[in-house]
C-alpha cells in the first residue's frame, strides 16, 4: 500500500516539474496560436545558461536562475519581433517548420558551445533534504519547492491575464489582432513580450530541471513532449488542467518506472494516448479557441 | 471551353523526356558505378521518396506530420520480424512492411485526428516516440540495441553482393518511380481535386459533400504504406535494425529540410531539394553540428523568404512546371 | 483642416477598390459618404485607420502625413473606427471592451464614466459577456469603445446595420451627442434619409470614385439616388 501512495506522491512532486514545462507552451498556444516546437530545447538552453551563471556568480543557483530567466526573456522578446512574427497568420505548416528548424538551430548550437556530455546544477543540500510522511513515504524539499513553484507561476499568469490592462491585450490580441491594433494595441509588442515571458518561465523549468536530475544537448524534444503532453491531458486553453495533466503524467510515469525503469517514459505516452482516445477534449476543457 | 488547356505545354513534354532519361541513366547505374555510388544512389532515392511523401502529406493534404519517422521504423521492424521468425523470401518482407504500416496508421489517424494544426505535429511525434519505446521492448529483435539480419536471410535475396546492391538499388529506384507516378496520378485525378479543395476550404469542402474524413485517412495511411516500403528498404541496404535508428526523428527532419529547400507543394521541389541537400551532406557533414545549426537556418528563410523553395526561385514568375499536376478528367 | 484625402489608391486583392479619391473635413464637421455595396466605402475608413494599405495617394490628419502607419499608431494620433459588424471582443466582458478602447491612453472628454452616462444600459451589463448583448447593446460598446481613444476623427461603418428602426433612432440620438461634444465625424450609412439628416457634408462613392459631393443641407435625394445608382454623368 505505502508502496502505491509512494507513486502517487513522487508522481504528483513530479507533475509540478512537468506543468512547468508546459505553462510557457500554453502561454504561446493561447496568445500566438502557435505551438513552438523549440520550446523544450529553449528549456534545456534556460538549463546551460543557468549553471554557466550560476558558476560564474559564485554557484548560487538562484542567481543562475534569474540569469537564466532574464536571458531568455530577452531573447524570446527579440526572437519574436525579429523572426516568429513572419510566421504567424501564415498557416500551420509555416509555424511548425520555423519552430522545428529553430529546434535544430538550437540542439545543435547547444552542441557546438557545450560538450555531449550530461551536466547538473549543484544546489547544495536541498537536493537531498526532505521529511517523511509516514507509511516509507519520503517527501523532497526541493521536489516540493518546485510543485510550488509551478503552482505560483500559473497563479501569477492567470492574474496577469485577467486582472491586469495587459491582460486585456493579451487577450484582445490573442482573438482579433487587426481590431486590436485599430484599438490602439501594437500587437507585435504584446506579442513579443508574452514570448518573453514563456521563454523565461522556459528557462525557470529548466533550471530546476537541472538541480533535480541531468541534462545533455539532446534533452529537449523529449521535454517538449512531456510538457505537450501535460497541456493535451489537462485540455486546452486551461493553465490548472496543464497542472493536472503534468500530475498525470508524473503519476503514470511513476507506475510505469515502478514495473521497469526501461518503461517509464512508455508510461507516460501511453497515458497520453489514452487520454486522446477516451476524453480528447482533455480533463479540464474549456472553451475550444483553435 | 478548347482543350488547348489540357495539352501538355512545351517544358512538361520536355520535363517528361528529361526525367525518362534520368531514370534511364540511373537505372544502368550497376553497370559503371561502385558499390558505394550504388548504396549513395539507393540511399537518394529513398530520402527523395520519403521527402514526396511527406509534402503530399503536408503541402497537399494539410497533415503536418513529425511523425512519419514511425512508419519508417514499422515498416523495418516488420521486414526483419518477418524474416527472422519465418523462412520468407526476404523481398517479401517488403509488401509485408507496406501493409504493417497501413494497419498502425489507422488506430494512429484515429487517436491523431482528434488533434488540429500544431498538435496534430506533436502528437504524431508521440506517437513515434511509443513505437521506439515499444520496440526496445522486442527482445526477439535485440530489444534496444537491435539485431542484424541473420546471414542466411542475407544470402536468400541475392546470390552475390554485387548482385544484392544491384538488386536493392533498382528497387529503391523503382520505389521512387512508382511512389512519384503514384503522387502524380492522386493529383491529377477527383481525389486529388478533392484534396485541394479540403486543403484550401475544409468548411466548404464539407459542404459539397467531400467526405473530408475518409480522404484525410486514405491519404495517411497510403503515405504510411509507401513509407514503411521504404523504410523496410532502408533498413535492408544497411542488414540492421535498432529502435533508435528506425524510429529516428531525423528521418522526417531531413524528409522537411528537402521538402522547404526544395520547394513545398510541387513535385519538382523536393527533387532539387534532394539534390541539394546531398551535395551538402558530401561537402559538410564532417562537421557534425554546425553543418545543422546551417541547414535549420537555410531552412528557416527559405520558409519566410521564398517559400516556394529552389523550385519556386528556377521558375520565377512564369509558373513552368516539369510535371504537369493540372486534373485530367 | 482636420483631415485631406488626395489621390488615394487602394487595392482589395486583385480588384482596384478606390480610385483616386480627393476630399477634406473641417474639424467639427460631419461627413457622410454613402455608396452600393461594394462601392469602397468600408475600404475607404480602413485605409484612414490604418488598417488596410493604400497603393498611391495622400492622407493627412491634423497636418501630419499618415502614409505607412501602423493601425495603432493611427489611433493614437486620434482617429478611432466603429468597425463594420462591430468587431467586438468575445473573450471580454463589456467594461473590458470600453477599457481596452482606452488603451491608446489619449487624453479627453472620453472616460469609462462618461460612457456609461451616455449608455446608461451598458453600465447594468457591464460584467456581461458581450456575445450576451443585443445587436443594439453591442452596436453601443462598439461605439463606447471607439470613444474611449478620445478620438479627434471617429469613423463609423454602418453602424445601423442590422438592428432595429427604434434602437437606429437612439443610436442616432447618441451620435448626435457625440458630434455635439467636438467629435468630428465620418458616417458611412446605407439609410440616405438617415445620412443626409446626421450630416454637414456628403459624398456618394460608386465603383471607388466619388460621384457626388455636397453639402447635406443643398443636396437632393433625387441628386443623390441619381449618383448612387450612377445615372448621373
Amino acid at each position: 500500500m505505502s508502496a502505491w501512495l509512494d507513486i502517487l506522491v513522487q508522481g504528483v512532486l513530479l507533475g509540478g516539474l512537468y506543468a512547468l514545462f508546459a505553462a510557457g507552451l500554453s502561454l504561446v498556444f493561447g496568445v500566438m496560436r502557435v505551438v513552438n516546437i523549440a520550446h523544450g530545447d529553449f528549456i534545456i538552453a534556460g538549463a546551460y545558461v543557468a549553471l554557466a551563471a550560476g558558476t560564474a556568480l559564485g554557484g548560487h543557483p538562484v542567481a543562475g536562475a534569474l540569469v537564466s530567466m532574464l536571458a531568455l526573456g530577452a531573447a524570446g522578446y527579440l526572437l519574436q519581433r525579429l523572426v516568429l512574427q513572419r510566421a504567424i497568420g501564415g498557416g500551420v505548416l509555416r509555424a511548425v517548420l520555423v519552430t522545428f528548424g529553430l529546434s535544430v538551430i538550437l540542439r545543435n548550437g547547444l552542441l557546438l558551445v557545450a560538450s555531449p556530455d550530461s551536466r547538473r546544477i549543484d544546489a547544495g543540500a536541498i537536493e537531498t533534504m526532505g521529511f517523511s510522511l509516514g507509511g516509507g513515504v519520503r517527501v523532497g524539499v526541493f521536489p516540493l519547492l518546485v510543485l510550488a513553484l509551478a503552482v505560483g507561476v500559473i497563479l501569477a499568469l492567470q492574474w496577469l491575464t485577467y486582472r491586469t490592462a495587459f491582460g486585456r491585450s493579451l487577450r484582445a490580441v490573442a482573438e482579433d489582432p487587426d481590431t486590436a491594433g485599430l484599438m490602439g494595441v501594437d500587437a507585435q509588442r504584446v506579442f513579443a513580450l508574452a514570448m518573453a515571458i514563456a521563454l523565461a518561465i522556459a528557462a525557470l523549468a529548466g533550471t530546476c530541471m537541472g538541480i533535480r536530475t541531468t541534462f545533455d544537448p539532446a534533452a529537449g524534444p523529449e521535454r517538449l513532449l512531456f510538457g505537450f503532453e501535460a497541456v493535451i491531458v489537462g485540455g486546452l486553453g486551461s493553465l490548472w488542467g496543464t497542472l493536472l495533466g503534468g500530475v498525470c503524467i508524473g503519476v503514470a510515469q511513476g507506475i510505469g518506472a515502478h514495473i521497469d525503469p526501461d518503461l517509464q517514459q512508455l508510461a507516460g505516452h501511453l497515458a497520453f494516448l489514452a487520454i486522446l482516445a477516451l476524453r480528447p477534449a482533455g480533463l479540464l476543457p474549456r472553451r475550444e479557441d483553435a | 471551353m478548347s482543350n488547348d488547356a489540357m495539352r501538355p505545354k512545351g517544358h512538361v513534354r520536355a520535363g517528361t523526356v528529361l526525367l525518362l532519361l534520368a531514370v534511364a541513366v540511373l537505372a544502368s547505374l550497376p553497370a559503371w558505378g561502385g558499390r558505394r555510388e550504388l548504396h549513395l544512389c539507393a540511399e537518394f532515392c529513398c530520402y527523395l521518396a520519403l521527402a514526396q511523401l511527406w509534402n503530399l502529406l503536408a503541402g497537399y493534404a494539410g497533415l503536418v506530420s513529425i511523425g512519419q519517422q514511425a512508419f519508417v521504423g514499422v515498416g523495418a521492424y516488420a521486414l526483419f520480424l518477418g524474416c527472422v521468425l519465418s523462412p520468407m523470401p526476404p523481398l517479401l518482407g517488403l509488401p509485408l512492411a507496406a501493409l504493417a504500416a497501413a494497419l498502425v496508421a489507422l488506430p494512429a489517424a484515429w487517436l491523431l485526428f482528434r488533434l488540429r494544426g500544431a498538435y496534430f505535429a506533436i502528437g504524431s511525434w508521440a506517437v513515434a516516440e511509443t513505437l521506439r519505446l515499444a520496440a526496445s521492448q522486442l527482445t526477439v529483435l535485440g530489444g534496444g540495441s537491435g539485431k542484424s539480419l541473420p546471414i542466411g536471410v542475407v544470402h536468400a535475396i541475392a546470390s552475390t553482393r554485387g548482385v544484392r546492391d544491384a538488386l536493392l538499388f533498382w528497387l529503391s529506384l523503382l520505389v521512387l518511380v512508382g511512389v512519384m507516378a503514384g503522387i502524380l496520378w492522386l493529383l491529377r485525378s477527383r481525389t486529388g481535386l478533392a484534396l485541394t479543395a479540403l486543403r484550401d476550404n475544409p468548411a466548404t469542402a464539407a459542404s459539397v459533400g467531400i467526405p473530408a474524413g475518409r480522404l484525410k485517412l486514405a491519404v495517411f495511411a497510403g503515405a504510411a504504406a509507401a513509407t514503411g516500403l521504404v523504410g523496410a528498404l532502408l533498413f535492408l541496404n544497411r542488414l540492421r535494425v535498432a529502435p533508435d535508428a528506425a524510429f529516428d526523428l531525423d528521418w522526417t527532419t531531413n524528409a522537411m529540410f528537402i521538402v522547404v529547400i526544395g520547394g513545398l507543394g510541387s513535385l519538382e521541389g523536393p527533387v532539387l531539394g534532394a539534390l541539394f541537400f546531398f551535395a551538402c551532406r558530401e561537402l559538410f557533414s564532417q562537421h557534425g553540428a554546425a553543418y545543422l545549426v546551417a541547414m535549420g537556418a537555410i531552412a528557416i528563410t527559405m520558409m519566410l523568404w521564398a517559400p516556394a523553395g529552389l523550385w519556386g526561385l528556377l521558375r520565377g514568375s512564369r509558373g513552368s512546371s516539369l510535371f504537369d499536376t493540372r486534373r485530367r478528367p | 483642416m482636420l483631415l485631406e484625402v488626395q489621390g488615394l489608391e487602394a487595392s482589395h486583392g486583385d480588384l482596384l477598390a478606390l480610385r483616386g479619391l480627393d476630399f477634406r473635413l473641417e474639424a467639427g464637421r460631419t461627413l457622410a459618404i454613402v455608396g452600393a455595396n461594394g462601392a469602397g466605402k468600408s475600404t475607404l475608413l480602413r485605409c484612414l485607420a490604418g488598417a488596410h494599405a493604400r497603393r498611391c495617394g495622400r492622407i493627412h490628419f491634423e497636418g501630419k502625413p499618415l502614409e505607412g502607419l501602423a493601425a495603432h499608431r493611427v489611433a493614437a494620433l486620434g482617429i478611432s473606427l466603429v468597425p463594420e459588424g462591430r468587431r467586438l471582443f468575445a473573450s471580454l466582458s463589456v467594461e473590458e471592451n470600453l477599457l481596452l478602447g482606452g488603451q491608446a491612453g489619449r487624453p479627453g472628454h472620453w472616460n469609462l464614466q462618461r460612457v456609461y452616462d451616455l449608455f446608461p444600459r451598458l453600465a447594468e451589463r457591464r460584467a456581461v459577456q458581450v456575445t450576451k448583448l443585443s445587436g443594439g447593446e453591442q452596436q453601443m460598446v462598439a461605439i463606447g469603445r471607439a470613444l474611449m481613444a478620445n478620438p479627434r476623427l471617429l469613423l463609423c461603418d454602418e453602424v445601423s446595420l442590422g438592428l432595429a428602426p427604434v434602437v437606429i433612432h437612439e443610436l442616432y440620438g447618441h451620435l448626435a451627442r457625440i458630434r455635439a461634444a467636438g467629435t468630428s465625424l465620418l458616417l458611412v450609412e446605407q439609410d440616405l434619409g438617415r445620412a443626409l439628416g446626421a450630416s454637414d457634408e456628403l459624398l456618394c462613392l460608386t465603383e471607388g470614385r466619388i460621384v457626388l459631393a455636397g453639402a447635406s443641407a443643398s443636396v437632393s435625394r433625387e441628386q443623390v439616388a441619381a449618383a448612387y445608382f450612377g445615372l448621373a454623368a
